[in-house]
């Protein structure tokens, strides 16, 4: 692999074993302390998620396994971004300022979907 | 202490066959899409929808998730072997994102009617698709598109004119270059045409990925291919990379909206990656045109069930 591309590499995988790493164990134990309400989960899959004001957004079925296995998922999400905050560096360093603007936009934009900007 | 005392059994039992059911059929597909080459979202969407009793936000929001994160696992590979190049998936990417953040945001207004339907096509499509990929790769000669004297000149009389923007474009970010394939050793040159149109009809592509949870790298390669003119093996690897930005932008609209449940989308995930894991093995011993054929049928036939459903 040519230099330049090891860093992006790293950062790919490194996210990807971290988040999976407390997403699987995370979404183990809500799934056990979910069982008492299996049947309002079960509920919730059959209904469309946008203007259900019944799913739940970050905590309702639990605690901190609940808030951990979420911010696993939005961590694996994240980790493309972060894949371009290297790409980034990576253009500015080599001065080819065409592709590093590309990939501030592509963060820019990845950023403003993520806080709900866009 | 975990919370099983006191449980409505049925329910509890049913909630954990659900994300069980989940796991294998995702483990499954994971193997019949490394063995067959075809993607896992796009088996896992429609198939899903056709098995499970899950509205299609969650399952469409666990498909983005199970491309994204297996374009993050193979993206290492396809980086250390120099399949896939960088370069020009970023700006595809680009135009990509902006498509499936708009496509997810239309997707997750449209009625569940109008998304089932496009399902059902798009199902029937990637059968077609993957029967016409399998006919031609039969009818071409093993080396063609990479060691005849026709495929230097092709890419060579097509390349960059110098006066039209496109090319100027390519010629300027250094699209362009010599693509070594690891598995023989041969060499093709390319140059990237047509990049404008190339990143005019991503945003499309970026739309239906997002509107319908799909990775998109069926429409990806195509376009890669037929309009850009990059050896095929290189499409696929840089569409691996495009996927990895466009799945992103796409899931933070589905999680904002609250279609992201970590006990679909976690054993989805898992059994794909397992399943990937296992495809990989079983490469050289499995016959890529019997599950080839069989994913014809059953895409197929979650196809027509699908549609049956929309209409019915």
């Amino acid at each position: 692999m040519s230099g330049q591309w090891r860093g992006l590499a790293v950062v790919l995988r490194i996210g990807l074993i971290v988040a999976a790493g407390i997403a699987i164990p995370a979404a183990i134990v809500v799934a056990l302390r979910s069982a008492p309400a299996a049947a309002e989960v079960l509920a919730t899959w059959r209904q469309a998620a946008v203007g259900n004001q019944e799913i739940p957004r970050l905590t309702p079925r639990g605690e901190v396994a609940e808030i951990a296995s979420r911010t696993a998922i939005a961590a694996l999400i994240a980790i493309p971004g972060a894949g371009y905050a290297t790409i980034c560096i990576m253009f500015v360093r080599r001065r080819r300022i065409a592709y590093a603007t590309m990939a501030v936009l592509q963060l820019l934009l990845l950023l403003s979907v993520a806080v709900g900007a866009v | 202490m975990l919370g099983i005392e006191g449980l409505a059994p049925t329910a509890a039992a049913e909630l954990y066959l659900t994300m069980a059911a989940l796991l294998v059929l995702c483990l499954f597909v994971g193997m019949a899409a490394v063995v067959a080459g075809v993607g896992g979202g796009v088996m896992f969407v429609p198939l899903t929808t056709a098995l499970f009793a899950i509205h299609v936000d969650f399952i469409r929001g666990a498909g983005l998730m199970v491309a994204l994160v297996g374009a993050i696992a193979a993206a290492p590979a396809l980086l250390r072997k120099r399949l896939g190049h960088p370069g020009i998936s970023i700006p595809l990417a680009l135009s990509g994102s902006v498509g499936s953040i708009v496509g997810a945001r239309i997707g997750l207004v449209v009625p569940e009617r109008g998304i089932l339907i496009a399902l059902g096509v798009l199902m029937i499509g990637v059968a077609l698709q993957t029967v016409v990929q399998a006919q031609i790769a039969r009818r071409r000669p093993t080396q063609e598109d990479s060691t005849s004297p026709a495929a230097h000149t092709v890419h060579a009389d097509a390349g960059p004119a110098p006066r039209r923007l496109s090319a100027r474009l390519a010629q300027a970010w250094g699209l362009y270059g010599v693509f070594e394939d690891p598995a023989d050793g041969s060499q093709v040159r390319w140059e990237a045409r047509r990049l404008i149109p190339a990143v005019v009809l991503f945003v499309g592509v970026g739309a239906i990925g997002g509107m319908l949870g799909v990775g998109a790298g069926w429409a990806n390669v195509p376009v890669l291919v037929t309009v850009m003119g990059l050896p095929v093996k290189m499409a696929a690897a840089t569409s691996g990379l495009i996927i990895l930005a466009n799945s992103s932008a796409a899931s933070w609209v589905y999680l904002r909206n609250g279609a992201m449940d970590p006990l679909i989308v976690v054993p989805a995930v898992s059994g794909m990656i397992a399943g990937t894991q296992i495809g990989a093995r079983l490469l050289g011993r499995a016959s890529p045109g019997a599950v080839r054929a069989l994913i014809v049928v059953v895409l197929s036939v979650a196809g027509i069930r699908t549609l049956w459903g929309a209409f019915g």
